[in-house]
């Protein structure tokens, strides 16, 4: 990305931006468990394309709100689902990588500590299950 | 560079209200008085077609039409002002070919998801206030799509006339 020195006026608002994001980020975890047990639902009734929609979404907010290993673990999750949405197979590690990403919520992993990588790591093992 | 953006009107379109409501925020910390926000593509085409806007945010995915078919719509537009018109396209999809595809659409930058401040800030700068030269020929309408100014390498040129 071609970038240009900031002046302190263009750094100002680069900081009021960042600091507007983050009073919103308060907000955000109870918004993304709701839609993390929507998109529990939707799994354990093999709704898969409503799942995908929800995964989708997740995936392009967490980051923005300091969730970005959420955004990482919400990738492998699509994936899964987009691979094995014909499959009833996919409901199992689905449902387990929604876990561990509701874990990470609850743990308050924002940012990228080991620990969130680690969970990514298990969750990025889970998306490649073999669907039969 | 300098990059008065308070007067720059921006239209938004995206149907995840939460992305919509962020972009909003760093536009308004931007200074960024006038912005509108669409989340339908019928909807944000008679924005654009009656508003005079400088800059426009598309979402790739949206349903039933995606950000690509309005962009290329926009190109398409009879107005030049309308259809060079900056606009940035919010994506997931940072793939080789979703670049291609974007880029072969006519969009000015793309931003990709998650979005922050900083990313948009320089994306929306360059959009906004380093316009490359408006292309319109019959198989592509949009932003020149090269971005160097590489000098010739191999045989002397042999065009008559400068491209445009």
């Amino acid at each position: 990305m071609p970038q240009f020195n900031l002046s302190t006026e263009q750094q100002k608002m680069l900081e009021e931006a960042d600091a507007a994001i983050a009073e919103f980020s308060a907000n955000y975890v109870p918004f993304l468990k709701k839609e993390l047990a929507r998109l529990n639902t939707h799994i354990k009734a093999n709704f898969y394309e409503d799942a995908l929609q929800i995964v989708h979404t997740v995936q392009g907010q967490a980051g923005s709100f300091g969730w970005p290993l959420i955004t990482e673990g919400a990738g492998h999750l699509y994936a899964l689902l987009k691979r094995g949405k014909m499959s009833y197979a996919v409901a199992e590690p689905a449902t387990a990588i929604t876990a561990l990403l509701e874990e990470m919520l609850d743990q308050n992993l924002q940012g990228e500590t080991p620990k969130g990588k680690a969970i990514v790591s298990e969750i990025a093992k889970l998306a490649k299950t073999e669907l039969k | 560079m300098d990059t008065d953006f308070r007067y720059t009107k921006t239209l938004i379109v995206e149907d995840d209200p939460v992305v919509a409501n962020l972009i909003k925020m760093i536009l308004r910390a931007f200074r960024v008085e006038n912005i509108l926000i669409s989340n339908s593509y019928n909807e944000a085409l008679q924005l654009i077609n009656h508003k005079q806007l400088d800059c426009i945010f598309v979402d790739y995915m949206m349903e039933p039409v995606g950000g690509i078919k309005l962009i290329e719509e926009i190109r398409k537009s009879d107005k030049t002002d309308i259809a060079s018109t900056p606009i940035i396209l919010c994506t997931l999809y940072t793939e080789v070919e979703h670049i291609i595809e974007a880029r072969d659409a006519g969009v000015s930058e793309i931003l990709a998801k998650p979005i922050t401040s900083k990313a948009l800030f320089y994306k929306m700068a360059s959009a906004v206030f380093k316009r490359r030269p408006f292309i319109s020929s019959p198989s592509f309408i949009g932003p020149d799509r090269r971005r160097r100014n590489l000098p010739l390498a191999g045989k002397p040129e042999r065009r008559k006339k400068p491209t445009e």
